[in-house]
């Protein structure tokens, strides 16, 4: 396999790595004959960047002109200055600099790295090149004595558009789910330097994947949600899952809305109402049979939870999460629940914490926790025996790992699922999905079938061997996937390599097995159907 | 001798010191915790041990440098308690006989494991597949710093069948900023490749063992939440009223830098989409 070298990042050529499909990580039988991916046209080679791999994630357009790539490369150097100011990045300054610093160049973090072993150990994604290209070229040109000091250390870089092209597209192929950072013994963080290289093409040089900036964060600023339904969409949406819900129930459900001083704000990620409606379903559900006084939220952005800032961007994040905060003032509520939303939960309750202004900040507390505390509390009637299938949890990076929210959903499923079993690893140590950090909602040219094949393909094995005594389609199957975007992933993790169909695997969230379990229903909640 | 030793050890104090005040310095950041997180002090105190005393992290995911690396710390660890007795042993006559044939044990274990560590390092990053893309000239030079370290320090214990003693007596020249003793040349050379080395260690990479402290409790373990942390709301006043000169058009327009609250709040003056 081809060594790649920091320094190599500058060095034009058609691409700097290509993945070979047969070094990737074996999965079990029936699983081991790898579907086609679908490879980029001569057409998207000449107008896109793709001098990186076989793969485009971002899409940026070719410069027209050597003025043009000048411009960029300009653009990017003042980008970098202000990553490394204390007015500009005051919020990331301090642990991007020590990132910066300390690292001893060991490889220590690298098999921690779910991408890197995944694709067969292949030297472009170790999650040090692109740290370690970045900071060679931060300190050659932010350095008194850079360009002088780089030569003598042997660590000099040349920055051209070809360097920044593939940084950028590096920059997307981490999930950020900072298990590396977790393994490195120094505490250097790769994660957080491919979200700052993030932050530096969106916020100087205007440039992110069109699915989390313009039809992502822009469009859920403007017309409330991302997935651009507007407030009178989503009541349209929540009234025909009340409908269902009450149907099965055999009782009125019904969502309340801006409903003032409740005792809870639950935010959803809006794109359940559409792709997963019985989990809105179940929560609501839920909290009708436990008698809880809570409420949705109609005002723009908050009746998405989503933050996709936290990805790629500090000033869309923040915008995002002052509009949410202020709905809950508005309303009065005691808490803000967040559902089953991995990225809405760090964004709100851990990363906005100390960015809020004053005086306007509200009780935030996972879904999870909350869950945990109504099961145990005896409120609602449940009855294990109805959820008699094997199931397995997968944490979500940012619930788990970055949030420390482990035990909840544990003492939950064990308490309602006789046959649950860990995946290994898991807890804190689990593997991302693939999907974290924007990429389940990516999908545009070829980089659903990396993020499929590559990304997710760990996650896909753990998922696998954790039904090994199992593995048929004739028993089925279910993995708990408690955060939208994990379960997206493992939608299409599951349709490109049938798993359904061959191993009777379904996935859904923790709701729905609560649902499942209330003895109340006369219908099983779950469907058994793989959509 | 005394003066190179005491220019090192000053370059060592102000280049430490200008690090760490850069770092501390710096405004708070928002939280970026990293689980598991310790529950106590002391539990923060044992991973922390075993993270500096047996690199837990590096054994736990790095098997084949572990022995090496371990060996190679161990080592600068067991020299930096030499050379504190040493300084005692200087200091406090009543002591200096029985702490002396101690020292020696302690510099001989301690230059040998070195020697052999610092060899292994230099040769791994040379040969492992794992570890040579990123090797650089920097890499190489300071392992090979620390080995010549060692290595004459190995050599002194034996051209010179009584180096503690040397070394003590150094110690106390030095304590009393007098000229050095007579010093055998390989001692020479072996100070002043330290004093060196301690003067050159904080304006390179291996000031880890600093920066660490930093990673772990500034970064990795800090969960404090906003209302647990004096005077929070003042400072985030002055950081929110920082200039935002990013240049994307969805944060500003023109050359006129919104404060952060207003190019987050949406009340950028400057900005025609906020007007709208």
């Amino acid at each position: 396999m081809k060594r790649i070298r920091p320094k190599d990042i500058s060095k034009p050529s058609e691409r700097l790595g290509h993945v070979d499909r047969n070094e990737l990580l074996p999965l079990p039988k029936p699983f081991d004959v790898e579907p086609p991916s679908k490879e980029l046209d001569p057409k998207e080679r000449a107008q896109f960047e793709a001098s990186l791999d076989d793969t485009i994630a971002v899409g940026v357009p070719k410069p027209v002109s050597p003025q043009e790539e000048e411009e960029r490369v300009r653009s990017f150097l003042s980008g970098l200055k202000k990553l490394l100011s204390k007015e500009d990045n005051w919020a990331f300054l301090q642990q991007l600099f020590l990132s910066l610093e300390s690292c001893t160049k060991c490889q220590t973090c690298v098999e921690a790295c779910p991408v890197y072993t995944a694709s067969g150990r292949n030297d472009l994604y170790r999650p040090t090149l692109r740290s370690e290209a970045f900071r060679r070229l931060a300190y050659k040109y932010l350095h008194p004595f850079g360009r002088v000091l780089a030569r003598l250390k042997g660590e000099d870089i040349t920055l051209n558009w070809t360097a920044i092209a593939r940084l950028l597209e590096l920059s997307y192929r981490c999930t950020l789910c900072r298990r590396c950072a977790q393994a490195c013994p120094i505490g250097v963080d790769n994660g957080l330097i491919a979200h700052e290289i993030r932050k530096l093409f969106s916020m100087e040089m205007g440039i992110a994947p069109k699915e989390i900036h313009e039809r992502g964060s822009v469009r859920q600023l403007a017309s409330g949600s991302s997935t651009g339904m507007n407030p009178a969409g989503a009541k349209d949406s929540i009234a025909f899952i009340d409908e269902e819900m009450s149907e099965l129930a055999g009782r009125r459900i019904e969502t309340p809305w801006d409903k003032q001083g409740a005792d809870v704000l639950l935010l959803h990620n809006a794109g359940e109402f559409l792709a997963w409606p019985e989990n809105p379903g179940a929560f609501a559900l839920i909290l009708e049979a436990a008698g809880v006084r809570w409420t949705l939220s109609s005002e723009l952005a908050a009746y998405d939870a989503v933050n996709y800032g936290l990805w790629y961007d500090d000033v869309q994040f923040a915008r995002v999460a002052m509009k949410q905060m202020e709905a809950a003032r508005k309303l009065g509520v005691k808490k803000i629940i967040l559902a089953e939303c991995g990225h809405a939960h760090k964004a709100l309750t851990v990363v906005a914490d100390r960015l809020l202004p004053p005086g306007t900040s509200i009780p935030r507390e996972s879904s999870l926790v909350f869950l945990r505390d109504l099961v145990m509390s005896g409120r609602l009637k449940l009855d294990p025996s109805r959820n008699n299938f094997p199931v397995t949890l997968h944490d979500p990076c940012n619930i788990v790992r970055l949030m420390g929210i482990v035990e909840p959903q544990r003492e939950i499923l064990k308490k309602i699922c006789p046959q649950f079993r860990e995946m290994t690893p898991h807890g804190v140590e689990n593997y991302c999905c693939g999907g974290g950090s924007g990429f389940a909602i990516m999908s545009r040219h070829n980089f659903q079938d990396w993020r499929l094949s590559i990304a997710g393909r760990m996650k896909l094995k753990q998922i696998l061997d954790a039904f090994s005594d199992c593995p048929g389609p004739e028993v089925k199957k279910y993995v708990c996937a408690p955060c939208s975007n994990c379960k997206g992933q493992i939608r299409d993790l599951f349709q490109r390599y049938d798993v359904w169909a061959k191993a009777g695997i379904l996935y859904g969230g923790l709701v729905e097995l609560i649902a499942n379990a209330m003895a109340e229903l006369k219908e099983p909640f779950i469907k058994w159907e793989f959509r | 001798m005394t003066q190179i030793i005491t220019i090192g050890f000053s370059f060592f104090a102000l280049g430490i010191a200008v690090r760490v005040l850069r770092i501390a310095s710096m405004p708070v950041h928002l939280r970026w915790e990293l689980y598991p997180l310790p529950g106590s002090a002391l539990e923060k105190i044992r991973v922390m041990a075993s993270e500096i005393l047996l690199l837990r992290g590096v054994h736990a995911h790095h098997r084949a440098l572990w022995i090496w690396s371990w060996l190679f710390h161990l080592s600068l660890y067991l020299l930096i308690v030499a050379t504190g007795l040493s300084l005692v042993a200087a200091l406090f006559r009543s002591v200096r006989e029985g702490l002396t044939s101690g020292i020696a044990i302690l510099s001989v274990l301690a230059f040998a494991g070195g020697t052999v560590g610092a060899a292994a390092l230099i040769v791994m990053r040379f040969a492992s597949r794992r570890m040579r893309p990123f090797a650089s000239f920097a890499a190489f030079f300071n392992l090979g710093l620390l080995f010549a370290i060692f290595a004459s320090g190995l050599a002194h214990a034996f051209v010179q069948p009584d180096a503690a003693r040397v070394m003590v007596e150094q110690g106390g020249s030095l304590l009393a900023l007098n000229p050095a003793p007579h010093l055998h040349p390989v001692a020479v050379a072996h100070l002043c490749l330290g004093a060196f080395f301690i003067a050159y260690l904080p304006f390179t990479q291996m000031a880890h063992g600093v920066l660490k402290y930093f990673t772990y409790h500034w970064v990795r373990w800090d969960d404090r939440s906003a209302d647990q942390m004096p005077g929070h709301a003042d400072r985030m006043k002055r950081y929110l009223a920082f200039p935002v000169s990013w240049s994307a058009a969805h944060i500003r327009e023109g050359s006129t830098k919104p404060s952060w609250t207003e190019a987050v709040s949406g009340k950028d003056p400057h900005r025609s989409i906020d007007r709208g």
